[in-house]
């Protein structure tokens, strides 16, 4: 589709390169002049639960530069040339956790690469599931104290019923300022939008905005001195959750002190509505939409640099109603669903694809947004039948700038077949997944050796990084 | 559902050699540790010496006899609290203590009692954690960036409306008596109620550099505002911090173990039975050292259960236990049940929490009434469900339902229609919650490779389209202890709705309870209630869930004689919640706490 069409009920915005790209859910806009800047690279994280059940039709065929999408994927194709695939990828962890069941944990260590806590206060008898808190930092985090200083939010997360069934529970949390500090997505589109938006979308005089941000300046100073003169009144366990909310209060603050992005007013001026209710399982689809549109809003408009877009939680319970699915994807998985799991599994791709195309529509100098993209397609468990870690997903998406070797398909190791009967195939020789961590910071800039657990694996993977 | 902690990683297998089996191919993965303490709990580990306590549970066998017995045994340490004659004698022991933060609903009931607003902005607060079954669990809770933000946003709009009406904020008109004179003066007044006792010197001389900065930089009327915006982000006003400066005296009998001190207890009392921040009347009773015996707590306890915030807390307790919050968002299906419509979900949800308002604050005020009361509320829509004339309103109703259909909480719509699938029934589902909500004893994880339910089949009953429950052996050891239960259900649809037929045939809701104290063979929800409602296991469980509720955290070893208070209590009083309630504020655990090792501050 030609991406200047105009249509009745679409309205376009200006990303920071200045191309009109077409978002329907505004009403209004103001185009302004692009202005000309080198565009910066930003890490994209893109989570859909419940991996695969059929690994043989989810994941490419051929190698190398010579290889075909496999069906369940082939929505994906006409990116490919921007995608890197890696197989064989696998969470390590040098001793079991204390408790939890597989998709927690997984969860968990996605981002970390570290084996995570365990706390029995998270066990949830209904459904049998539990963990705890990740053991460490998440890269996307790691890479926000380097790349997100610049930008007035370091890392924003775009949730899609996220917390609806589990509340904020490590069954639902990728990105960790720590260990044991979650970081919650925001879930609803409107919540999302006010809280980038409302101070340019209510067309206040520049002073106004000034002065409010000097007051709320001021307060926030206040505020956590306050905390550091009263948190040595309580226990040393009381005082590391003092300690962490500071440390949440002075990320505030930050934002707070960045220079409004030059051009955000010119970005784009709208009004908001939302489509659907957000705790309800039907708006599921609109509500992807809008976190999705908005993301690649917040990226093109330089109010982050790393974003993630995380759709339900791991061992989701999503139900699929325009899908004509009765029951949810986590029952699907163990029933091995053959007549709607496929279809949601390309429900999930085909959201990538529509993400992709969003970004590689924004121009910004020469490249495109999904060019200067690093972003990571990931999920808790490779395969949802029997939940295994030993091959997960991991379909890249842009180069980072230009860092990385697209249009490849690399397997670390092989799979093998087994005696098994629950389990016909295993992975041999994988990679730990860590080192896709040090990859991804290795290519917007970070030279780091290890990631998460350095016991497991250090280095970046080879044949990705140019 | 509560979500109670138990071993995860158990199989469904015949429960003779379900309880051998340690470790399972349920969904949960195989990451589990083993459990020598059987089904039931985690037990203590190096790393957390007072390990949650092994609660009651029915894995070993039931109990006989009707009076309030000893709790069936089990290999956990303490599933039996001590005997009170021991307890008696012990020095008191609080257990854990932690600092609690306030819940969004805490915070929103603060700020409409602190500024006499109803703006509510915790409604829109990310998502809070869930353990044990409840919101407020102390150390499970986390702040992150967005919440920080939220805070900080609702800080600035509450600020900015107080403002609006500068002299009643205030309490002093900053023109008649100086501006300065006037801030200090509500520093000291608004301080003491944010903070929920008096500033230190210290914290005084913070806050009173801040206003004049604030003034130099922006003006009398901004400084007031900010000194609002500042506070209700401190450590001060988001936790509930107890700490040496407001601590009662040391209890000699046990090294580390202190009174809970007058200005702390006002705010347990408060954050307790009402949800909110004490009222003027316990703060000066904490200022006025009449907070410092049992009988004075007690009295403030009664006292604070007479007004009508303790009816939201009570609620919201059961809310949270029975999940009522979960009932907003019902789907069924539109071909099977029509006339639901997307308004009926937060319908019975109203008519759930007037249920339990109506039980326990006018009515029997015992668990037992919770389960057995006649008392329903419809309104012109939902009268239907119920089978009883529409009331001519739109408004929720009491009324008396008919005895031998609805009596308690698990025959009112709301639950039934919660626990069930959109286009039918679910046995499983209800006799799960009876089995883990009511008793405390959960049955094991489901294996990881459950086919789909049996589609539904209009010409056959749903007892017949689930028979491979019970023929099947594989099956059949774990859910023998759902089905017998939940097919006593069968009365009820999808919906709620009373049926005494299914598939063309009268409806067989015969059910069994086994492996409790109350064993035996029942016809209906009814007489079911009626069973529950005078088991001591199903007490017993009350008790727990409301030991969660009320200290924010789970049992532990140390809490035995706090749990023994409890239940001695409730028993005694032939389960009234409210007697419960005043217990549980004469306990060691809320009496005493331990020491805080900080400084001043």
């Amino acid at each position: 589709m030609n991406a200047l069409r105009r249509t009745a009920r679409r309205t376009f915005l200006r990303g920071a390169g200045g191309i009109a790209v077409g978002l329907p859910f505004l009403e209004s806009f103001l185009p302004r002049s692009a202005h000309a800047q080198s565009a910066p690279t930003r890490l994209v994280i893109v989570y859909s639960p419940n991996g695969s059940n059929n690994l043989a039709e989810f994941m490419p065929t051929g190698s190398g530069a010579n290889f075909t999408f496999g069906t369940e994927t082939a929505v994906l194709a006409p990116y490919k040339n921007k995608m890197t695939v890696l197989a064989g990828l696998q969470i390590k962890h040098p001793t079991a956790t204390d408790g939890g069941d597989q998709h927690t944990v997984a969860m968990a260590s996605m981002l970390t690469g570290i084996k995570p806590g365990y706390d029995p206060q998270f066990e949830d008898v209904a459904t049998s599931v539990g963990g705890g808190w990740a053991g460490g930092i998440s890269v996307d985090q790691e890479l926000a104290k380097t790349i997100g200083q610049t930008t007035k939010y370091k890392s924003l997360q775009f949730g899609v019923g996220s917390s609806v069934r589990y509340g904020n529970h490590p069954i639902g949390r990728l990105s960790y300022a720590g260990a044991a500090q979650p970081i919650a997505p925001e879930d609803r589109p409107q919540a999302a939008y006010t809280r980038l938006f409302s101070d340019t979308s209510t067309l206040a005089a520049p002073a106004m905005i000034d002065a409010n941000l000097k007051r709320d300046k001021s307060v926030m100073d206040f505020v956590i001195s306050e905390f550091g003169a009263v948190s040595a009144a309580v226990s040393v366990a009381d005082k590391q959750r003092l300690d962490q909310h500071v440390t949440m209060l002075r990320e505030v603050e930050r934002g707070l002190t960045v220079t409004p992005v030059s051009n955000l007013a010119s970005c784009m001026q709208t009004t908001f509505s939302p489509m659907g209710d957000p705790s309800v399982a039907d708006s599921f689809p609109n509500v992807a939409k809008q976190q999705r549109d908005l993301m690649v809003l917040a990226l093109s408009c330089n109010l982050t640099r790393i974003a993630s877009l995380q759709y339900s939680y791991a061992r989701s319970l999503q139900t699929f109603s325009w899908l004509q699915a009765v029951e949810d994807h986590h029952t699907m998985t163990h029933a091995n669903d053959e007549a709607y799991l496929p279809k949601v599994t390309a429900w999930y791709a085909n959201e990538l694809a529509l993400l992709l195309k969003s970004l590689d529509e924004i121009n910004e100098g020469g490249a495109t947004l999904l060019d200067n993209c690093l972003g990571w397609w990931c999920s808790d468990v490779s395969e949802g039948g029997n939940h295994s870690w030993d091959n997960l997903r991991a379909f890249l998406f842009g180069s980072g700038g230009g860092r990385v070797n697209t249009g490849q398909y690399i397997a670390y190791g092989m799979q093998v077949t087994t005696s098994n009967a629950e389990s016909p195939t295993a992975w041999q020789n994988g990679e730990a997944h860590n080192k896709l961590h040090v990859t991804l910071l290795n290519a917007l800039g970070v030279p780091a050796t290890t990631f998460g657990d350095p016991q497991v694996g250090s280095g970046p993977l080879a044949g990705v990084l140019k | 559902m509560p979500l109670r902690s138990r071993h995860p990683s158990l199989s469904c297998l015949p429960l003779t050699l379900g309880a051998l089996l340690l470790w399972g191919t349920g969904c949960e993965g195989t990451v589990t540790s083993t459990n020598p303490h059987g089904p039931g709990g985690t037990p203590p580990s190096a790393t957390n010496p007072d390990g949650p306590l092994v609660t009651p549970n029915a894995g070993t066998g039931g109990q006989t006899g009707g009076m309030p017995a000893a709790m069936p045994t089990t290999t956990g340490p303490l599933a039996v609290p001590p005997l009170a004659s021991v307890c008696a004698s012990a020095a008191p022991n609080p257990g854990p203590s932690p600092m609690r933060r306030l819940t969004h609903t805490e915070y929103d009931n603060t700020v409409r009692d602190l500024l006499n607003t109803t703006t509510r902005p915790g409604r829109a607060f990310v998502a809070e954690e869930r353990s044990l079954g409840f919101d407020n669990g102390a150390t499970v809770r986390t702040v992150n960036q967005i919440l920080a933000e939220q805070y900080a946003t609702a800080a600035r709009q509450s600020s900015a409306v107080a403002g609006a009406n500068l002299s009643t904020l205030l309490g002093c008109d900053p023109v008649a008596t100086g501006e300065d004179a006037c801030a200090t003066s509500f520093i000291d007044g608004f301080g003491g109620r944010s903070y929920r006792r008096p500033l230190s010197v210290n914290e005084k001389a913070r806050l009173l550099a801040f206003y004049q900065f604030s003034k130099t930089e922006f003006g009398f009327q901004q400084a007031a505002e900010m000194l609002v915006q500042a506070m209700l982000q401190t450590a001060q006003f988001l936790y509930r911090m107890e700490v040496a400066d407001t601590s009662g005296p040391v209890v000699a009998a046990a090294p580390g173990v202190v009174q809970t001190g007058g200005y702390e207890l006002a705010s347990r009392l408060s954050y307790f039975l009402w949800q909110s921040m004490p009222d003027a009347a316990l703060l000066d009773a904490a200022k006025n050292n009449q907070l410092s015996t049992p009988a004075e707590v007690s009295a403030q306890a009664r006292r604070l259960l007479l007004d009508p915030r303790a009816r939201g807390a009570v609620v919201n307790f059961h809310s949270q236990w029975f999940e009522f919050g979960a009932m907003d968002h019902m789907a069924k299906s539109p071909t099977v049940y029509s006339a639901f419509t997307a308004d009926f979900g937060p319908l019975l949800r109203q008519q759930s929490e007037a249920f339990v308002a109506g039980v326990v604050f006018d009515g029997g005020g015992t668990f037992g009434s919770l389960l057995t009361s006649t008392q329903g509320f419809v309104n012109d829509a939902l009268a239907p469900i119920y089978g009883v004339a529409a009331p001519g309103s739109a408004t929720l109703t009491a009324v008396t339902l008919p005895a031998t259909e609805r009596a308690g909480i698990l025959t009112q719509a709301g639950w039934l229609a919660l626990h069930a699938k959109p286009d039918q029934s679910s046995p499983v589902t209800r006799g799960f919650f009876v089995r883990d909500g009511l008793f405390c004893s959960p049955p094991p994880a489901p294996p990881a490779n459950i086919p789909a339910i049996p589609p539904f089949d209009p010409t056959v009953s749903t007892r017949q389209r689930f028979a491979t429950h019970r023929t099947d052996p594989v099956c059949a050891g774990c859910h023998s202890l759902m089905d017998p239960i939940g097919l006593g259900f069968e009365n009820y649809d999808g919906v709620g709705a009373y049926r005494s037929q299914e598939a063309n045939r009268p409806v067989d809701a015969s059910g069994e309870l086994t492996n409790t104290d109350v064993d035996g063979t029942f016809n209906g929800a009814v007489e079911l209630s009626q069973k529950l409602s005078i088991s001591a296991q199903v007490n017993q469980c009350t008790v727990s869930h409301w030991f969660h509720f009320g200290f924010g955290r789970g049992e532990t070893v140390a809490d035995g004689c706090t749990l023994r208070q409890m239940q001695d209590a409730f028993a005694t009083s032939n389960g009234d919640i409210r007697e419960l309630l005043v217990t549980m504020t004469q306990s060691g655990a809320f009496l005493y706490r331990n020491a805080s090792q900080g400084g001043t501050l």
